[in-house]
């Protein structure tokens, strides 16, 4: 019975919040799971309390990653330690806007298994670690700062606030790869922006990775939006297109001076019709 | 099911089933369940000195207090000044090998100072998990994790039940501010606006100020491009100004004004008092326009000197441009 209780808390860990396939959760929890810990506003019971965390993590730390520290296990139950390691890339948590930190932190439950589906848990997260580190002062001009920077203004272009540009953008922002006709500094770069928000809805661009080092800054991440206006002569397909895109940002004086930034614009024109797909065979 | 019986596999390759070794399970259990009566409940710390190895390791060791033995009981007496009757509850205790899981919850009366808050009088009740290791009989190792976060909720009063996740917010709760209480005062032309809500307070919903306005002055034709604005006249002869429509409203106390986007509008003083209007604005924000542009100063009652000379129009209108906003200037 132990065997099973922490196999099946195993694929929990490594499948559905390692890597996001939460199809599996019919085949480790059971419909009628409780948490007796779920956060508030949430939903305490069925398979739409477990999705619920995970996507929640995961939605404000992309990169999520936890690691089994402890399994113990007794009758049908088995309580888990475990390390959360993970990049503040995405949406904002308890409150706080993406800050780029990478934090890490424990958390440990008890599950219960019957007739081999985990049917109850209760949940500790140590959140009051995760709020320091996400509230830590960090040094101007730090790697950590400017990976903040790149953070927050990648999250205004999220949210469409572009006035909060001014913050984190100098005005003679340098875009090395400037569409056609694109005006000079902060303002051309704002344009830009227009340009894909117009033609595609709720656009979220996430960072999957990011990584600072002297001067520079490079995102690797997927943007996602609904194509619900004209882009580039295309009229909407009303289709959620996801596409990839990779960024260098330079940094200097604590604004951001330099982009380099490529997407995957084939991919994208694929995905709307603008350009043929080519067949398989 | 595929995915399981290959977790089940890996499983028993992981947890080495071969040899795990004597068992002191049961007598471990016994240990923690002595050692949380005496050493918490009773406060009895010559037990920590018999239990902890002397090298033991916390890793999750409240921040501030010492390594060791000293810190294991500076914890106990923090924890036990604040709260004197804490009674926890171990509402699981596992073994296995030479680790024991314990889910617990402790009950107690603020009484004394806690992280910076002096007694309530509150009984008070929270969640923890500790993981540990024993060897040679003592505690050589902890892990663990209390719900402090909900805990302080408990004693900041809003009257929750204990939640594992808890969320600060400004919005879970209804705020109220008193009459000269201002989030960013300030005065533009004339005019003194206490910001009573910022974008920041209302999740950038709306922007509300109170405006006093003397005699004669007023706000210049204007056009909002994004938000709309609203007015509730609380004092004082006003002139409205629709300046799309070419029309003139005269307009005093318990008058209501709307304002769409996209309209030029101004408004005057026209009467011999001091006039004061309600002003709401839509999505929120203004507040930072009237901080570039016009005076900011603390005290209501003493406001700085008005500056003196000309204003300085085009200076106003770039800022306004970033607001969205267009004036209508001398220059045209």
């Amino acid at each position: 019975m132990s065997d099973i209780a922490k196999s099946l808390y195993r694929t929990f860990v490594e499948e559905v919040i390692n890597k996001a396939k939460y199809d599996l959760i019919p085949e480790i929890f059971a419909e009628d799971y409780l948490d007796h810990n779920a956060p508030p506003g949430a939903p305490v019971g069925g398979y739409d309390a477990i999705r619920a965390v995970p996507i929640m993590f995961r939605g404000a730390f992309p990169d999520v990653h936890f690691v089994i520290e402890d399994m113990i296990s007794q009758d049908d139950w088995v309580a888990t330690r475990v390390t959360g390691n993970a990049s503040h890339l995405g949406k904002p948590f308890m409150g706080i806007e993406p800050t780029g930190l990478r934090v890490s932190w424990s958390s440990m439950g008890f599950f219960r298994v019957a007739n081999g589906r985990i049917v109850e848990h209760y949940g500790q997260p140590d959140l009051g670690s995760l709020h320091a580190q996400l509230t830590r002062k960090i040094e101007p001009g730090s790697l950590d700062h400017n990976r903040f920077i790149v953070s927050r203004y990648v999250y205004a272009t999220n949210i469409g606030e572009l006035d909060r540009f001014d913050e984190y953008v100098d005005p003679g922002f340098v875009d090395h790869n400037a569409l056609p006709g694109q005006r000079p500094g902060v303002d051309g770069l704002k344009d830009a922006y227009r340009m894909f928000s117009s033609a595609f809805s709720d656009l979220w661009y996430t960072f999957e990775d990011l990584v600072a080092e002297n001067d520079k800054v490079v995102g690797r991440g997927v943007i996602e939006g609904k194509h619900t206006g004209s882009f580039m002569g295309v009229p909407p397909t009303n289709k959620v297109i996801r596409w990839t895109g990779t960024r260098i940002f330079r940094i200097v004086n604590q604004k951001v001076t330099d982009g380099w930034i490529d997407l995957d614009m084939f991919g994208m024109m694929m995905q709307i019709g603008a350009i043929p797909v080519p067949s398989a065979s | 099911m595929d995915s399981i019986n290959r977790a089940l596999q890996a499983e028993k390759i992981w947890s080495g089933e071969t040899n795990p070794g004597p068992d002191h399970s049961d007598k471990n259990i016994e240990l923690v369940k002595r050692f949380f009566e005496e050493v918490w409940n009773k406060g009895n710390l010559s037990l920590v000195d018999e239990v902890l190895a002397p090298d033991y390791e916390d890793y999750n060791r409240p921040p501030g207090t010492p390594r060791g033995l000293k810190g294991y009981k500076a914890n106990v007496n923090m924890i036990r000044s604040a709260f004197p009757d804490i009674r926890f509850t171990l509402d699981q205790v596992f073994a296995e090998n030479d680790h024991v899981a314990i889910r617990l919850t402790g009950h107690g009366t603020h009484k004394g100072n806690f992280m910076g808050i002096p007694p309530t009088g509150k009984q008070v009740s929270f969640g923890g998990m500790t993981f540990i290791r024993i060897q040679d009989g003592k505690v050589a190792e902890r892990w663990g994790i209390s719900d402090i976060p909900g805990l302080m909720q408990q004693l900041g009063g809003n009257g929750r039940p204990p939640s594992a996740i808890q969320v600060k917010s400004p919005y879970d709760h209804v705020s109220f501010m008193g009459p000269k209480d201002s989030k960013s005062t300030t005065r533009v032309l004339g005019v003194t606006n206490l910001c009573k809500a910022t974008k920041d307070d209302t999740r950038g919903i709306y922007s509300l100020f109170v405006s006093t306005v003397p005699p004669g002055e007023g706000v210049p034709i204007h056009t909002h491009w994004k938000e709309d604005e609203a007015y509730y006249l609380l004092e004082g002869e006003w002139e409205l100004y629709d300046d799309t429509n070419k029309e003139t409203m005269t307009l005093g106390p318990e008058n209501y004004v709307y304002v769409p986007m996209r309209t030029s509008h101004g408004f005057k003083n026209v009467g011999d008092k001091p006039g004061r209007l309600v002003l709401i604005i839509t999505p929120g924000g203004l507040e930072g326009f009237f901080e570039g542009i016009g005076q900011v100063f603390d005290d209501p009652d003493n406001p700085p000197p008005a500056p003196s000379g000309p204003p300085d129009f085009a200076r106003a209108a770039q800022i306004a441009a970033k607001y969205n906003i267009t004036f209508i200037t001398p220059e045209g």
